[in-house]
């Protein structure tokens, strides 16, 4: 018998594989250049070679039609990287989530203006963290929010809600403050899959002070999540539930998970912890550096409570092909309409947070819109190739970029720790997949 | 019986300046929630006593709104996450009162309190332990327990532990709960009903591996913190000692005690502190 469900497991990646396989186009037949591709095959080799990382997966696709797929090096110890491993892709989470929550949206059971109190009760009466000057009796005070938090603010980062982790980002004192308040609720990052369930910790959350009025900042954080849990609010459906049959299902994303299934385990990639000087060693335990706790082990979890709108999914990277070629399309993929033009043109749009730019993952010149980062102009340090360029990433080293005017989708998959010293070699990956345009 | 009162209200004021293990868990969601700012009550989870997730918000929430009606004392209880908070409404807004336990008050801020003592509730050391381990020698006295690692919050009294060999991990009680099956923590001090609920909720298959060791390790007593700075708070606290002594002789109190605890709960050594007229 066991023999049987081997030959068949094997059977099946097979199959997938030669699925996979057979729909790669020839680049040139969609105005890209082959010579130019292999330059990132070259590119991720020699970060191979050198043990910065130990494996990826990179596709490139244009015109909906991919001209490249291709996997290497190690997906675990004495294990190679297959097309189809499985990733995790954490932050690449949360433009699903905002998808889940534009579903929503189109079928008129919320509005972006909607208070978050309107569904979830404990967002009112909300507080603001404000610090008093040095040599006051004590050091700050909590005001009432001049306006409470909206959809639209949980889904362009402008809550004031914040990660912990972003104490080691930018730190001040306000931020530490602020943080204090989560570390003494027991709310974490969710990197770490906690031991209850995403209304539990939202309800938390809500009653803690935030960083700044809502509105009035950009602050990348845990507002992904609480979308997470309003989206069961509104649906009356787990969150899993609803993202499994208004996305992951109509879009054949059949290898998106938020827990994965048993017989999909031996595709899970390790996670690697990289000196990025040629030290590269499999995790083993959970990475903790300050307030930043990571877990790449949970994602070996078959089941649990916790469902992180902002980093509970595993996937690969066909699976998030369709789920990037779905906003070249306008909103459809295969025949099946998850969004219209006219909701994804709102999501893309560049001006949702006004002043503030996104600068987390890239430089100044990026907003935010509803679930993705996007290129507003080409006077600053990060290029992806056009303006309108939106993309996000994950914190083991993954990242995807869509350009709807030359309609490519760029993603590569590695499971490396830590996350910043990977920017360059994304960057470099992006630039060299435009550069790969030949028409 | 003045010096007796004296005492009780020093044995309540230890309890919150001497830390035991946090109990904030689940949903915070409370009618007082969508009503202004005043006069609140700040409080925190610690099933079954204060929790969103029993009924009536758990017994001593029920108790302190029974009084606050009777006597008409406008107040609403407010369930926090964060210790941190209610210590800032209590100190900095000048919060009505803070209820509970374990708030470790600053001097400035105990200059200010009127304690109303309210239940009295053992707490005992609890230990996990795999089915064939049988290593617990606990005698009470802390010195059976050295070369062993206590679980507790943050600000917590540890330094009698420290003293006498024991470590000590900091972490909320769901945590530490996770820490003590990976044997990173033995042993954590929690009420016994507190217990009972956490582990029916959380580990429904393992709570029998989670072991209570007698004798008592001490006790916690719940009460409410009134604030003299809050306009209000020296008359609410005047007028809530007098309702409790009503309601304590009316049988209400009695009655739910027994609606959360059962009908043939001993009532009496929860008010071991309360025989004060």
């Amino acid at each position: 018998m066991k023999i049987v469900v081997f030959l068949l497991s094997f059977l099946c990646v097979s199959c997938s594989h030669t699925s996979l396989i057979n729909n790669i186009e020839s680049p040139e037949t969609i105005g890209l250049s082959s010579a130019r591709i292999q330059r990132i095959d070259a590119l991720i080799d020699q970060h191979i070679s050198e043990k910065k990382i130990a494996g990826a997966v990179t596709l490139i696709a244009r015109k909906g039609k991919i001209a490249h797929l291709r996997a290497a090096g190690l997906a675990d110890t004495n294990k190679a990287m297959q097309i189809d491993s499985i990733f995790r892709i954490v932050s690449m989470t949360k433009p699903i989530t905002s998808t889940a929550i534009m579903v929503l949206y189109e079928q008129g059971k919320l509005l972006l203006s909607d208070p978050v109190s309107k569904y979830i009760p404990e967002f009112k009466n909300q507080k603001v963290v404000e610090m008093l000057p040095p040599g006051s009796n004590f050091p700050y005070k909590l005001v009432p929010v001049k306006r409470e938090v909206t959809i639209h603010d949980l889904l362009t980062h402008q809550s004031g809600i914040l990660y912990l982790a972003s104490t080691g980002w930018f730190p001040n004192e306000k931020r530490e403050q602020v943080v204090s308040f989560y570390r003494d609720a027991g709310i974490t990052d969710g990197f770490c899959r906690p031991d209850e369930s995403i209304g539990d910790m939202v309800k938390r959350l809500a009653k803690l002070p935030l960083y700044a009025q809502p509105g009035e900042t950009w602050e990348y954080g845990l507002s992904v999540d609480v979308l997470g849990y309003l989206i069961e609010v509104i649906s009356g459906q787990k969150f899993d539930q609803f993202v499994q049959s208004e996305i992951f299902d109509p879009l054949k994303m059949h290898d998106s998970h938020f827990y994965i299934p048993k017989n999909k385990l031996n595709r899970l990639a390790a996670d690697w912890n990289s000196d990025w000087k040629g030290s590269l060693e499999r995790v083993t335990k959970p990475l903790i550096d300050g307030d930043l706790a990571l877990c790449p082990n949970d994602a070996y979890e078959l089941s649990g409570k916790y469902l992180s709108g902002g980093a509970s999914v595993l996937s690969t990277a066909y699976d998030y092909f369709r789920f990037a070629q779905m906003f070249l399309n306008n909103g459809e993929l295969d025949g099946v309409r998850l969004l219209s033009r006219k909701t994804v043109e709102l999501m893309t749009a560049t001006n949702h947070i006004g002043k503030h730019d996104a600068t987390l993952l890239h430089s100044h010149g990026w907003k935010f819109g509803l679930g993705f980062a996007i290129q507003q102009d080409r006077s600053h340090n990060v290029d992806s190739g056009d303006i309108g360029v939106y993309e996000w990433a994950g914190y083991y080293s993954t990242r995807f970029s869509i350009n709807p005017k030359e309609q490519t989708v760029t993603i590569f998959l590695s499971q490396t720790s830590p996350f910043g010293a990977h920017f360059g070699l994304w960057d470099k990956i992006t630039a060299l997949s435009t550069s790969a345009i030949a028409d | 019986m003045r010096n007796k009162y004296h005492v009780l209200v020093s044995a309540l004021l230890c309890s919150f300046i001497y830390s035991t293990t946090s109990f904030a868990t689940g949903p915070r969601v409370a009618p007082s929630l969508f009503v202004s700012n005043e006069n609140q009550l700040y409080t925190l989870d610690l099933p079954p006593f204060i929790s969103t997730k029993s009924e009536g918000h758990g017994l001593l929430f029920e108790i302190i709104n029974t009084v606050l009606e009777a006597k008409k004392i406008a107040g609403n209880i407010n369930i926090l996450p964060s210790k941190n908070m209610a210590k800032y409404y209590f100190s900095q807004e000048n919060a009505l009162a803070i209820i509970g336990y374990n708030f470790n008050l600053n001097k400035e801020a105990q200059k200010h309190a009127i304690v109303v003592p309210i239940l009295s509730i053992d707490e005992y050391y609890f230990f996990y332990q795999s089915p064939n381990e049988q290593s617990i020698q606990w005698n009470g006295e802390l010195s059976s327990l050295k070369n062993k690692v206590y679980g507790t919050d943050k600000g917590g009294d540890v330094k009698k532990y420290q003293t006498v060999g024991i470590d000590v991990k900091y972490g909320r009680l769901y945590a530490l709960l996770n820490k003590m099956q990976k044997n990173k923590v033995d042993f954590i001090k929690v009420p016994q009903l507190t217990m009972n609920i956490i582990l029916e909720q959380n580990f429904p298959n393992e709570k029998h591996l989670f072991t209570k060791v007698q004798p008592k390790a001490g006790e916690i007593n719940l009460g409410v913190i009134f604030n003299k700075r809050h306009p209000d708070g020296k008359i609410s606290a005047e007028n809530f000692k007098v309702g409790l002594s009503e309601i304590i002789a009316n049988g209400q109190f009695k009655a739910i005690l027994q609606k959360h605890l059962g009908g043939d709960v001993m009532v009496e050594p929860y008010l071991r502190y309360l025989n004060v007229k």
